[in-house]
């Protein structure tokens, strides 16, 4: 039985941080996930952040995605965000926050990947 | 309470680590009263966002204190109750940066059919909300109740929903307390005897079950109250051979009933070994 979510930051791509969520996030684990994006943004060009194995997220992992999100913008680096369908309550937080679109939420890895892509290469 | 409503209630200390626990109460009143994966994901985040107010918010300066999630499963609907006992509702951001709060109160909103915060007389805060499973008449609301919870993690259900209830609780309490899986399936054997116990010994006809997992390789649990012999029927037929011919009393490393204000009470302890 997995007791929490883990958070793991990955390189698939030259310039790309990926920060991948599994299991079950909220309160108890926003300092492990907000350090990953803090070590993806310190290391790499551009970040994605991978919720498709992500079962449950809380607004405090919302609030450090979007604090990663600033961020990024501040010092004008790629940032995506990466939501499939394979997990529905991660899918519906995102569209009732209004989030899947400001975000905004791609429907996989690749798609977010592709995305930042461009500024991950000019940066 | 009505005929066939369904009610959980689980007090937990005001950890981060506890909402997890909170949610996996709710997944199993959820698989015992067949509301759908959807409602019952809506309800978890509601649940959790509710109970990441109070953990946050609830008691300053980094203390901890009791918050109590009542559940209850009536027909078509489920009203859901987060109480804490601490210094009351603040709906705004902790410090620079920090956007959950900004997320969680319209998260519950946009979720939940029904929300309000109420400031109960006995001060602190009980965030409420109801889902409407299908389209239907709202009930009365339910009148708020309940008292202070120990360290300990308490579950009280009502009915059918003990066992799948407390056996998710049990294994969570058990995984986090680092026992082995042998042991595990033990605390499993004994939860089972316990939640499917007759309801009719527990007091208001409730399963109650505290957990402590907070003692590394030890689980520590304190079942009931009992109504008067209760306690010790259940004790017997702990002790009741099994399969192997040993009883399950033996699997624990103390059965003891524990006389308290309320009743009498089974504690158990399972350790790692």
């Amino acid at each position: 039985m997995q007791v929490s979510g883990e958070v793991a930051v990955s390189a698939p791509r030259e310039g790309v941080g990926l920060v991948t969520l599994t299991g079950e996030h909220d309160l108890g684990t926003v300092g492990a996930v907000r350090e990953a994006l803090e070590r993806a943004q310190a290391e790499h060009d551009a970040v994605v952040v991978d919720l498709c194995g992500a079962t449950f997220i809380d607004s405090s992992i919302l609030g450090a995605i979007l604090e990663g999100r600033r961020q990024a913008r501040e010092q004008e680096r790629g940032f995506a965000v990466a939501c499939d369908n394979s997990s529905k309550p991660v899918r519906r937080v995102l569209e009732v926050t209004g989030l899947a679109r400001e975000l905004p939420a791609h429907p996989s890895v690749e798609a977010a990947l592709e995305a930042v892509m461009p500024r991950a290469g000019s940066a | 309470m009505s005929e066939g409503a369904t009610e959980l209630r689980l007090g937990i200390a005001s950890r981060a680590e506890n909402l997890a626990l909170v949610r996996q109460a709710l997944a199993g009143l959820g698989d015992a009263t067949g509301i759908s994966a959807e409602r019952i994901a809506d309800l978890k985040q509601i649940a959790t966002e509710a109970c990441m107010n109070a953990v946050v918010h609830a008691y300053p300066d980094g203390q901890e204190g009791p918050v109590e999630v009542r559940a209850r499963v009536d027909g078509r609907e489920v009203s859901l109750a987060v109480r804490d006992w601490g210094v009351g509702f603040r709906p705004r951001p902790a410090g620079g940066g920090d956007h959950s709060l900004r997320l969680g109160l319209p998260l519950i909103t946009s979720l939940a059919d029904s929300f309000e915060v109420a400031q109960p007389r006995d001060g602190g805060t009980e965030v409420r909300a109801r889902l409407v499973l299908t389209d239907g008449a709202l009930d009365e609301r339910q009148a708020p109740g309940g008292q202070a919870a120990a360290r300990p993690a308490q579950v009280a259900v009502t009915g059918d929903a003990a066992r799948q209830v407390i056996a998710r609780v049990m294994a969570m309490a058990a995984t986090r307390a680092g026992l082995s899986l042998d042991r595990m399936s033990d605390g499993v054997l004994l939860s089972d005897v316990i939640s499917t116990h007759d309801t009719a010994d527990f007091s208001e006809q409730r399963v109650g079950v505290e957990i402590d997992e907070s003692r590394p390789g030890r689980l520590w649990m304190r079942v009931g109250p009992f109504v008067d012999g209760g306690a010790h029927r259940l004790v017997q037929q702990l002790e009741l051979p099994g399969m192997d011919e040993i009883s399950l009393a033996k699997l624990a490393d103390r059965v003891d009933v524990e006389p308290d204000e309320r009743g009498d009470y089974v504690v158990i302890e399972l350790s790692g070994r």
